[in-house]
């Protein structure tokens, strides 16, 4: 009997061992104290101008040699110091996989920034030198003609070439993002997935999402290809690929004029990039700032629930995890060939598996951009090709073309309380 | 042959060797007494215009032998005269027709589900309609899945009571389908059915599957399933129950044994086998809709071949463990 009990209670206390590991885990307190000395650090770092040789890049050549902005905030300005950034700071990203002649050859699959400058006239990159066939033009001012205008670019690619932009974005909220545990994202992708019939991510109809999962395995949810994993990352590579300020993380580029370019040194530590990781961290989130006027409060009241019921919802989740109105699941969606563009703007040769083995992110994928501050991030989507809100929803493909029918259709009425919304979501 | 007559009007037949046997009326599951061939001849025999029998047959006379406990006990039915007599020899494929046609009609409704349920979202159908489409839907699932309950409470109910030559195949009759799918569906609520809604949410939940959430995953299903199969095993035997309480399914798990263990854990991972070959199959659906529609076919047939197979194990454990006949 006794024998008995003792067996009972192990056998309890066995069978108890994983819900209690687990539920300390998930309850385990995620919030850290912050740094205000690193905050404050991290600002002086952000609002920085930077320049070649500069005193703050220690043991580097400071900016450059090549770099698309000479300050974070140069770019991320829209709404105050961590904004997005308007049209004239996209940046153009090129992916090159070789077909026929020139596989032969033995050029190799390859991606990167076209960069905007260069601390010296040397260095300075143009389309020309992503392939002999495109104009020997930098992207400085020319930007307009990697658009496509009513379907056509002003600017045609060689077969296997493809020439996207990325539009700056928004900060506000990063460190809330960066918070969420990876399971909440995978939560999303499984939800989809049952909601809509088992329907994989490959289809076209369904909105059905997916994670982008690194070789290690970790879950991507920065860049608009969901290409980082981690705010920490995402800093070092935007100092080593927009200002040209390597760092442990990431090495900076090495110009495309002058493959032959030595590197001394860092230009920043990993202290740097992690004070500065730590003041976009402190920066606030977006709100939800409801009209003063009660008819205007009524309509974007009413503009929610359009918007739940045309299933924009569907893929701008409102909250995720513990993250309330974030309006995004954080998943890679195929957005339509009309919107396809490059690859994921890791400055690195394709061959190098970034991604769990055949996973990377398709030029028709794109993460759901969460739509918190939505109303001064214009113009809209990934490249900035919609200078509207009513631009930006009809634009949307494949997976989310049947919500842009759905509003098409509505009744002039509720698509300006949609909008009226939207445009509630404002920056702090 | 003895013919007779239930109350509810159905015209039945048994052997003569069971005549003062008690049992169950297929159609409307009241307990029915075969009567005496005198009496049959007095007035209860069924003519040449009367309507579709149902055959009563003693499964294997030889082999059948009442446990005399069950003969003292007044509430005991035994359920094997409802049994098909499969032919003067056992038919280990007497199933088979049945099952295919019963896999083949749930894997075209799947189908026509995974086809329609996207549209029906995508056009925001009103709550209406979309009630409406999913009563139709469910409904026909619900009788069609009913059907394959009946088969394997045939099963079970035979093998808990010791036979092992004889199954139950349902015929069209769909009232018998519909009171065993509620049977099930009922066992399932009043058991396993928050078990599994917590395993599931905790599915989506936890992200990438580590060996801890593996184990909290099979302690939500295992115990779950392992239940629900208990209930269905007393309700077997008892087939007047219409609830069981948690103490007849512990006195039931005792009576078992460290089989109670042993069942619970292999029907759970088959049960897991075929979620994940299942869903496999529902996602070739959407894409290769002829290579899924062959997989979910395959997956259906197996499942319910498998299910019975498995069922008819787990009964004669039950029957073998019977106090005092064991």
């Amino acid at each position: 009997m006794r024998h008995s009990r003792f067996t009972s209670w192990m056998v309890g206390m066995l069978m108890a061992a994983p819900f209690v590991y687990r539920g300390a885990d998930w309850l385990r307190p995620r919030v850290s104290s912050v740094d205000t000395a690193a905050v404050q650090a991290g600002k002086d770092l952000f609002l920085h101008e930077w320049t070649p040789g500069d005193p703050l890049a220690a043991s580097g050549d400071g900016l450059g040699p090549v770099f698309n902005a000479k300050s974070c905030v140069e770019c991320h300005r829209q709404g105050g110091a961590g904004g997005s950034g308007p049209f004239e700071t996209n940046v153009n990203v090129f992916t090159i996989r070789p077909r026929g002649d020139d596989r032969v050859l033995g050029a190799r699959s390859r991606q990167g920034v076209v960069h905007a400058q260069a601390v010296a006239p040397e260095f300075q990159e143009t389309f020309g030198h992503v392939h002999p066939s495109l104009p020997a033009i930098s992207p400085a001012g020319s930007s307009l003609s990697m658009l496509p205008q009513n379907g056509v670019r002003g600017l045609n690619f060689p077969a296997g070439i493809n020439i996207s932009q990325r539009k700056t974005p928004a900060l506000f909220g990063a460190g809330l993002i960066d918070s969420i545990p990876d399971r909440d994202i995978i939560a999303n992708e499984r939800v989809q997935r049952l909601k809509w019939g088992l329907a994989s991510s490959t289809d076209k109809t369904a909105p059905v999402g997916r994670v982008l999962r690194m070789s290690d395995g970790r879950i991507g949810r920065f860049g608009w290809k969901a290409q980082t994993v981690s705010l920490k990352e995402f800093v070092r590579a935007a100092c080593a690929n927009e200002l040209g300020l390597g760092n442990p993380g990431q090495a900076q580029p090495q110009p495309m004029a002058q493959p032959g370019y030595v590197t001394v040194g860092f230009d920043l530590t990993l202290a740097q990039c992690d004070q500065l990781a730590e003041y976009i961290n402190s920066l606030p989130r977006p709100v939800e700032r409801t009209p003063q006027e009660p008819v205007d409060c009524q309509q974007a009241t009413a503009g929610k629930s359009v918007f739940h019921k045309i299933g924009c919802a569907d893929c701008h989740i409102p909250d995720v995890g513990d993250v309330r109105g974030l309006y995004s699941d954080l998943l890679l969606h195929e957005m339509g060939q009309e919107l396809e563009g490059g690859g994921d703007y890791n400055d690195r040769p394709l061959e190098e598996p970034a991604f769990k083995s055949g996973t990377g992110p398709l030029p028709a994928e794109w993460r759901t951009p969460p739509l918190w501050g939505v109303a001064r991030s214009a113009p809209y989507l990934h490249d900035g090709r919609a200078t509207t809100l009513q631009e930006a929803i009809s634009l949307h493909g494949s997976q989310g073309r049947n919500s842009a029918t759905r509003y098409a259709s509505l009744p002039a009425q509720e698509q300006q309380q949609l909008i009226a919304f939207l445009r509630t979501l404002d920056t702090p | 042959m003895i013919r007779f007559s239930c109350t509810c009007g159905r015209s039945l037949k048994a052997p003569e060797k069971l005549a003062g046997k008690r049992s169950r009326c297929p159609a409307c599951a009241a307990a029915v007494v075969v009567p005496q061939l005198a009496l049959v001849f007095a007035g209860h025999e069924s003519s040449a215009d009367s309507p579709p029998e149902d055959t009563f047959a003693s499964p294997a006379a030889s082999t059948w032998v009442p446990c005399p406990q069950d003969q003292d006990d007044p509430n005991y039915v035994p359920t094997i005269l409802r049994m098909r007599d499969s032919g003067k020899r056992p038919d280990p494929l007497i199933g088979v027709k049945f099952v295919v046609y019963l896999s083949g009609l749930l894997t075209l409704l799947t189908a026509l589900g995974v086809a329609l349920y996207p549209h029906v979202l995508h056009e925001g159908i009103s709550w209406l309609g979309g009630l409406v489409l999913a009563v139709v839907w469910m409904g026909a699932t619900g009788i069609l899945v009913g059907y394959g309950c009946n088969y394997l409470d045939s099963v079970l109910e035979y093998s808990v009571s010791g036979g092992d030559r004889y199954i139950y195949v349902p015929n069209r009759d769909s009232a018998p389908a519909i009171a065993s799918f509620l049977k099930w569906v009922f066992s399932f609520l009043t058991g396993p059915a928050v078990f599994i809604y917590l395993a599931l949410r905790y599915w989506i939940s936890c992200g990438d599957v580590t060996l801890v959430d593996g184990l909290i995953l099979a302690e939500l299903t295992a115990p779950a399933i392992g239940y629900w199969l208990i209930e269905l095993l007393v309700m077997a035997e008892r087939p007047e129950l219409a609830l069981v309480a948690p103490m007849q399914v512990l006195n039931a798990v005792r009576r078992l044994g460290q089989r109670a263990l042993l069942a619970a854990i292999g029907i759970t991972l088959a049960a897991f086998a075929y979620v994940c070959v299942g869903t496999y199959a529902v996602m070739l659906l959407h894409s290769a809709w002829p290579m899924g529609f062959v997989l979910l076919w395959l997956c259906w047939y197996s499942a319910w071949e498998c299910g019975a197979f498995a069922l008819r194990i787990v009964g004669f454990w039950y029957h073998a463990s019977r106090p005092n006949c064991a």
